[in-house]
C-alpha cells in the first residue's frame, strides 16, 4: 500500500479538513488514483460542548487535479485506500503549512502504527530554506470490506430536492442563527422558488396534519409549532434559485421533469420546510472559515437539507452538507 | 342573566425608530434581570424594574427620539365599564405589562447589530452594524393578552418577532422627598470608575457628604481593608447641593448599587440624589443620536445601620 502527493499552493485539501472539522472528531479519507473523498458524520460519540445534533453528516469528492501533484495511490483493493483520522491532528499540519513553499505527504509505516507523514518546506527571507516532519497518526486504515459498513463515504440516499437557493452572506446568517439559538432549539428553514427563504424559530413540536404541498408562513407556524420564548421570523428576498443540471438529471423522471422542475412551472411561490437543530445549521455556517465562493442550499421538503459548498470559483471542489429533520418525538 | 362576552380593551400603539440600538442601549443600562415591567402611554416607552423593594430601575425613552410614535388608549375607558383587560390601564389611559427583558434584547439584536462600541464616544454614537448599516425597528402593540412585537429590518431582510406579556403587578416606588435632598452632579465615568474601584468582598456602599472637601465619599469595607475613593467640587464634581449643616452618611447594598454601573457605560452624565431619609437616586443622561437623549434612573433604600 502506497500513497505519496505534493499538495498544491492552494491548500485545498486543509480546506476541506478545515470544513470537515466541525462535524465531527473523526475523517474519513479515501484515496482513489483519481479522486479523494473526505466523510465525516456527527455522532453521539462526539462529546459535544455545544450540546447534542442531529446526524449531520459532511462528504467531498474532489479530483486529484485540484489537490495534488505527484500523486500515487497503490493498494491491492484497485489502488483505494480507506484511512480514519482524526481532524484536529491532520490541521496542526496545516499550522505549520501557512508559510510554505513546498508540502509533501507519504503514508509511512506499518498497519498498526501508520502515520501521514507531511514534510513541510519552508523559506526565510534569505533564501534558506527549512524542511520540518509532522508525523500525523493514521487512526485506523480499512479494507474495503470495513470501508462499506461506515457510512461516512457514501452520499446518503435521499429524495429529491424540489427547491435549490443561493444563502445569503453566511455572516449575516450567522449572526441570525446566534440570536434565534437563545430563544428555540429548533429552526425551520423555508424557502420558495421566487428567491425567498424563511427562517422561523420553533420547539420542534409538530402536528401531525396531512401532508401539505405548499405552505405559507401561517401554514409553517401551524405545521411545527412556534417558540414558547418569542416567535421570530425572518425573511429573506432576492435570493437567487440556481438550476443545478447535474442534480435534476439524477431525479429525472424519464418525461424530463423532476419535482423541481415541476414544482418551477406550478407553484413557484409555495414554500418548502425542513426543521433542523440550529446547532446542526450552525455546524454547516461555521464552513465560512474557508470563505466559499457560493452556498447552495436544497430543499427536501420535512425531509432534510443538503447544502453545498462551493469553495472555488470554478465549483469544482465543493463540499456536501447533509442534515435531516429530527424524527418524530 | 346573560353576560355578554366582552372584547378585551384594546389599544392602538406603533413606533418607528431609524436605529434599534438607541433602544437596546437604554434597555441595556436596567438589565440587572430579566422581568420587566413595561408602560407605554403618549408620552414615550418606559420599563421599570425591581428586586425585592430595595432596588428600583426604570429607564424612559421619550416619543420624540422615535421617527414615528402614535399611541391611542382603548375607547370607553374614561366611563365606567369593566372588562377583561382594564386593570392593565392607569388613570392616564397608558397601558403596562410585563415582558422579559433577556428575549426582547435578543430579538433587537437579531441582526447582530444592536451592540454598543465599547468606549463612550463623546455627542452619542453612529451605531453603525456590521455591515455598515443601521437596523431600523417598528414596535406595536395592541393590549393585553397580545404579543409585543417587532419589525425589524436590515439592507432588505426583514426579521419579525413577537414576544409573550404578562399581566404586571404593582409596584410602588417608595417616596423620595423632592424637597429636601442633596444632589450631586458628575460625568458618569468618573462615577464608574469610583464603583469598579471598590472592594466586591464588601457588602455595603456608604455614602459620606460634607460641605468640606472631599465633598463626596464612596467607600467599601472589604475583608481586609476599607476602600475610600474621594469627589469634590472644582475637581470632579461639576455641582454640588447639600441643604444639611452637619455631613450625612448611609449605607447601600453593595450588589444593588453596582447594577448602576451598566447606566454608567453607557451615559454622559449622572447625578446623585440622597433625600432626609437617606433613600437614593442615581439618574442618568444617555445620548441617543442627533443630540436626543433617554434617561435612567436607579433608587436604593438605605441598610439599617
Amino acid at each position: 500500500m502506497r500513497l505519496r502527493a505534493s499538495i498544491l499552493r492552494n491548500m485545498l485539501f486543509f480546506k476541506l479538513a478545515q470544513s470537515v472539522e466541525k462535524i465531527g472528531k473523526s475523517c474519513f479519507l479515501k484515496f482513489t488514483p483519481d479522486y479523494v473523498c473526505f466523510g465525516a458524520i456527527h455522532s453521539v460519540g462526539d462529546n459535544d460542548p455545544a450540546g447534542g445534533g442531529g446526524a449531520v453528516q459532511c462528504w467531498s469528492r474532489v479530483a486529484k487535479k485540484h489537490l495534488f501533484t505527484d500523486y500515487k495511490s497503490e493498494s491491492n483493493c484497485d489502488n483505494e485506500i480507506y484511512l480514519e483520522m482524526k481532524v484536529e491532528d491532520i490541521l496542526l499540519a496545516m499550522r505549520s503549512s501557512s508559510n510554505a513553499t513546498a508540502v509533501t505527504m507519504r503514508m509511512t509505516g506499518k498497519s498498526v502504527d501508520a502515520y501521514l507523514s507531511f514534510s513541510i518546506t519552508s523559506e526565510d527571507h534569505i533564501g534558506n530554506s527549512r524542511t520540518i516532519t509532522q508525523d500525523v497518526p493514521i487512526v485506523r486504515i480499512m479494507s474495503r470490506d470495513g470501508a462499506m459498513t461506515t457510512t461516512a463515504f457514501d452520499e446518503p440516499m435521499v429524495p429529491p430536492p424540489e427547491v435549490h437557493i443561493m444563502l445569503p452572506p453566511l455572516d449575516r446568517l450567522r449572526h441570525i442563527t446566534a440570536s434565534y439559538k437563545n430563544i428555540a432549539d429548533y429552526i425551520v428553514m423555508s424557502s420558495n422558488l421566487s428567491g425567498e427563504m424563511l427562517l422561523s424559530t420553533t420547539d420542534g413540536i409538530r402536528s401531525f396534519s396531512h401532508y401539505q404541498q405548499g405552505l405559507d408562513s401561517h401554514a409553517i407556524d401551524a405545521r411545527y409549532g412556534i417558540a414558547a420564548k418569542a416567535q421570530i421570523e425572518t425573511k429573506f428576498s432576492g435570493l437567487v434559485n440556481p438550476q443545478l443540471t447535474s442534480v435534476e438529471e439524477r431525479y429525472d423522471d424519464g418525461d424530463g421533469e423532476g419535482p423541481h422542475n415541476q414544482r418551477l412551472r406550478e407553484r413557484p411561490k409555495d414554500f418548502a420546510s425542513v426543521m433542523v437543530k440550529i446547532v446542526d445549521l450552525q455546524r454547516v455556517l461555521q464552513s465560512h472559515c474557508v470563505k466559499p465562493q457560493s452556498v447552495i442550499c436544497s430543499v427536501i421538503p420535512h425531509h432534510s437539507l443538503l447544502f453545498l459548498v462551493y469553495l472555488d470559483s470554478a465549483e469544482e471542489a465543493a463540499l456536501t452538507y447533509f442534515i435531516p429533520e429530527p424524527s418524530a418525538q | 342573566m346573560q353576560r355578554q362576552e366582552q372584547e378585551p380593551f384594546k389599544c392602538k400603539f406603533s413606533a418607528y425608530l431609524k436605529n434599534v440600538r438607541n433602544l437596546s442601549t437604554l434597555l441595556k443600562s436596567v438589565h440587572f434581570k430579566d422581568t420587566a415591567s413595561c408602560k407605554i402611554s403618549e408620552l414615550g416607552i418606559s420599563f421599570l424594574l425591581e428586586e425585592s423593594r430595595c432596588v428600583f430601575a426604570k429607564c424612559i425613552i421619550t416619543h420624540s427620539v422615535f421617527e414615528e410614535y402614535t399611541y391611542e388608549s382603548p375607547v370607553g375607558l374614561t366611563e365606567d365599564i369593566q372588562g377583561p383587560g382594564r386593570e392593565a390601564y392607569d388613570e392616564e389611559g397608558s397601558v403596562v405589562f410585563e415582558v422579559n427583558l433577556a428575549i426582547l434584547l435578543t430579538c433587537l439584536n437579531t441582526f447582530g447589530t444592536a451592540n454598543v462600541p465599547t468606549g463612550y464616544e463623546g455627542q452619542g454614537y453612529s451605531g453603525h452594524g456590521a455591515s455598515g448599516s443601521t437596523t431600523a425597528v417598528k414596535i406595536t402593540y395592541d393590549g393585553p393578552g397580545t404579543t409585543l412585537n417587532f419589525v425589524l429590518e436590515d439592507d432588505g431582510i426583514v426579521t419579525t418577532c413577537r414576544i409573550p406579556t404578562c399581566d404586571s403587578e404593582e409596584s410602588m416606588l417608595f417616596d423620595f422627598n423632592e424637597d429636601s435632598h442633596a444632589k450631586i452632579i458628575l460625568k458618569s465615568e468618573w462615577l464608574e470608575e469610583g464603583l469598579r474601584d471598590l472592594d466586591a468582598t464588601s457588602d455595603r456602599v456608604v455614602m459620606r457628604l460634607s460641605t468640606v472637601i472631599p465633598h463626596l465619599r464612596i467607600s467599601s469595607l472589604g475583608t481586609i481593608e476599607n476602600l475610600d475613593v474621594n469627589y469634590s467640587l472644582g475637581d470632579v464634581l461639576e455641582s454640588f447641593q447639600f441643604p444639611y449643616d452637619r455631613p450625612i452618611e448611609s449605607s447601600y447594598n453593595f450588589v444593588h448599587v453596582l447594577h448602576a454601573l451598566r447606566a454608567c457605560q453607557v451615559a454622559q452624565k449622572a447625578t446623585i440624589l440622597i433625600d432626609d431619609n437617606a433613600f437614593m437616586k442615581m439618574q442618568f443622561l444617555i445620548p441617543a443620536a442627533e443630540r436626543k437623549w433617554m434617561y435612567t434612573e436607579y433608587s436604593f433604600s438605605p441598610l439599617e445601620l
